[in-house]
C-alpha cells in the first residue's frame, strides 16, 4: 500500500468520473422530463387502451429492480443489432426509467386538479387553452414540484448502478482507485461527501416545496419516487 | 426475426435459482425489520429528544438520503478494513441497506407521529400511562397506520435494492442472473425469467401490505 498518495492526487480522476455521473443524471432528468410529460399527458387524457398499456409498462418499471432494467438495455439492444457505447446505453436505460417515473408524477399532478374547475372555467367563457394555461397547469405543476425534485435526487443517486456494467462514472472510477491504492476509507468518504454536496440542496428544495404545499392545505402526491 | 426461444438452460438452473431467491429473501427479510427498527427509534428520538439528539438524527437522515446506497455498501466493505474491521459481503450489504433505508423510514414515521393528536399523549399521561406504554399502545399504532402506504413503498424499494448486494458478490438473484447469462448466453430468456421473479416478489409483497392496510383501517 502506498500511503504517500493522497485523495488530492486522485482528484482529477475521481472528478472526471463524477462529471460523467452528473452528465448521465442531467440527460436522464432532462429527457425524462420531456418524455415523462408527454407520456403523463397521454396517460391522463388518453383512451382506455393507451392507459392500459402505460399502466402495464409503469407497473413493470416500478416492480423490477433498476439493475435488471439497465441489464435489459445493455444486452437487448445488441441482440437487435443496435450497438451503443456503454455510456450511451446507460443514458438510454436511465432515461427510460426516468420517463416512466416522471410520467406517474405528471399524471398524478394533472388528476389532482378537479375536473369541475375546467368545466367552470369553460362555462365562464375561458377557451380550453386559456383554462389549461391559467387554471389547471399552475395547480398541477405546484403539486408536482416536490415529487419532481425528489425524483431528480433519486436519478442522481440511481446513476451509480450503471457502475455494475462497467460505465466509468463516479462509483466505478472510485472503486477502481480503491483497488489500486487500497484507500477505501478515504475515497469512499470523499464519494459520499461529493454526492451529498450535489443532492442535499435539491433535497432541501424539495422539502421547501413540500412545506409550501402544506401551507396551502394541499398534500403532495404520496409515494411518487422514493 | 429468427430467434428461437430456448429455456432449457434455465430449467437445469432451477436449484440455483431457488437458492438465489432464498438469499434475496433473506437479505430483504433482514433489512426490512432492521430499517424499520432504526427508523422508528430515530423518529421517536427526534420527536422527544433534546436539541443534540434532534441534530444527530437530522444529520443521519441527510447522510443517508443524499447518496446512493452503493456508497454506503462500498464504504463498509472497502472502507472499514482501513480501520481493521472486515465485515463479510453479506453483512456489509445488509447493514448498508438497513442504514440507508432507515433514513427514509425515519422521515416517514416522523410524519406519522406528527399526525397523532398531541392531546392523546397528555390524556394518556394523566391516566397514568408511562411514556413507553403511551407510545406502544396509543401513539405508534396510529402513527404506523398513517405511515403504512409510504412504508410499503420503501419496503418495495428495499426488496428491489437486494439486487445491489450483487456488487459485493452476494449470490442473490441478480448475481446468478449475470452468471447464467455469461455461461449460457441465453440473455433474453434469462432476463424474462428473472424480471418475472423480481416482479412477483415485489407485487406479492405490495398486495400483502395492501391487505394489512385494509385490515388495520379504522372501522
Amino acid at each position: 500500500m502506498d500511503r504517500s498518495i493522497s485523495v488530492i492526487q486522485l482528484l482529477p480522476l475521481l472528478l472526471k468520473g463524477f462529471g460523467i455521473t452528473l452528465l448521465l443524471a442531467a440527460v436522464a432528468i432532462g429527457l425524462g422530463a420531456v418524455f415523462g410529460t408527454l407520456l403523463g399527458s397521454l396517460y391522463a387524457w388518453g383512451g382506455r387502451v393507451v392507459r392500459a398499456v402505460l399502466f402495464m409498462l409503469v407497473t413493470i418499471v416500478r416492480g423490477v429492480p433498476l439493475v435488471v432494467q439497465v441489464f435489459a438495455v445493455f444486452f437487448m439492444l445488441p441482440a437487435y443489432g443496435i450497438k451503443f457505447s456503454a455510456v450511451s446505453s446507460a443514458g438510454i436505460a436511465l432515461t427510460l426509467f426516468a420517463s416512466f417515473t416522471i410520467m406517474e408524477i405528471v399524471r398524478g399532478g394533472i388528476e389532482v386538479v378537479p375536473k369541475a374547475q375546467m368545466q367552470a372555467a369553460l362555462s365562464l367563457g375561458f377557451s380550453y387553452h386559456e383554462a389549461m394555461r391559467t387554471i389547471v397547469l399552475p395547480q398541477a405543476l405546484r403539486s408536482m414540484m416536490p415529487s419532481l425534485v425528489n425524483q431528480g435526487v433519486f436519478m442522481v443517486k440511481a446513476t451509480s448502478v450503471v457502475s455494475l456494467f462497467g460505465v466509468t462514472e463516479f462509483m466505478y472510477v472510485s472503486k477502481e482507485q480503491i483497488e489500486r491504492t487500497l484507500m477505501g476509507f478515504e475515497i469512499m468518504a470523499f464519494v459520499w461527501i461529493a454526492y451529498t454536496i450535489v443532492c442535499y440542496p435539491l433535497t432541501a428544495l424539495g422539502r421547501r416545496f413540500e412545506e409550501h404545499l402544506k401551507g396551502r392545505g394541499q398534500t403532495s402526491l404520496a409515494g411518487a419516487g422514493a | 426475426m429468427g430467434y428461437h426461444f430456448h429455456f432449457a438452460p434455465i430449467w437445469s438452473a432451477i436449484p440455483d435459482i431457488w437458492s438465489a431467491v432464498g438469499v434475496a429473501a433473506l437479505v430483504a427479510l433482514t433489512i426490512i425489520p432492521l430499517a424499520f427498527g432504526i427508523g422508528t427509534a430515530a423518529a421517536l428520538a427526534a420527536e422527544y429528544g433534546g436539541r443534540r439528539t434532534k441534530l444527530a438524527i437530522a444529520i443521519y437522515v441527510e447522510a443517508m438520503r443524499n447518496s446512493p446506497s452503493l456508497v454506503k455498501m462500498y464504504f463498509i466493505f472497502l472502507g472499514l478494513p482501513s480501520l481493521g474491521l472486515f465485515p463479510s459481503p453479506f453483512w456489509s450489504g445488509v447493514i448498508a441497506l438497513a442504514l440507508h433505508n432507515g433514513g427514509y423510514v425515519t422521515e416517514i414515521v416522523r410524519g406519522g407521529l406528527a399526525a397523532v393528536n398531541r392531546t392523546e399523549v397528555q390524556a394518556a399521561a394523566s391516566l397514568g400511562f408511562s411514556w413507553f406504554d403511551t407510545q406502544r399502545t396509543i401513539v405508534l399504532p396510529q402513527a404506523l397506520r398513517f405511515s403504512l402506504p409510504s412504508l410499503t413503498n420503501v419496503w418495495v424499494e428495499m426488496i428491489k435494492d437486494t439486487s445491489l448486494t450483487s456488487a459485493l458478490a452476494v449470490k442473490e438473484l441478480f448475481y446468478l442472473m449475470t452468471a447464467l447469462v455469461s455461461s449460457t448466453l441465453r440473455s433474453f430468456e434469462i432476463l424474462i425469467v428473472f424480471a418475472a421473479i423480481y416482479f412477483a416478489m415485489t407485487t406479492l409483497f405490495a398486495i400483502a401490505m395492501k391487505i394489512v392496510e385494509l385490515r388495520t383501517r379504522w372501522k
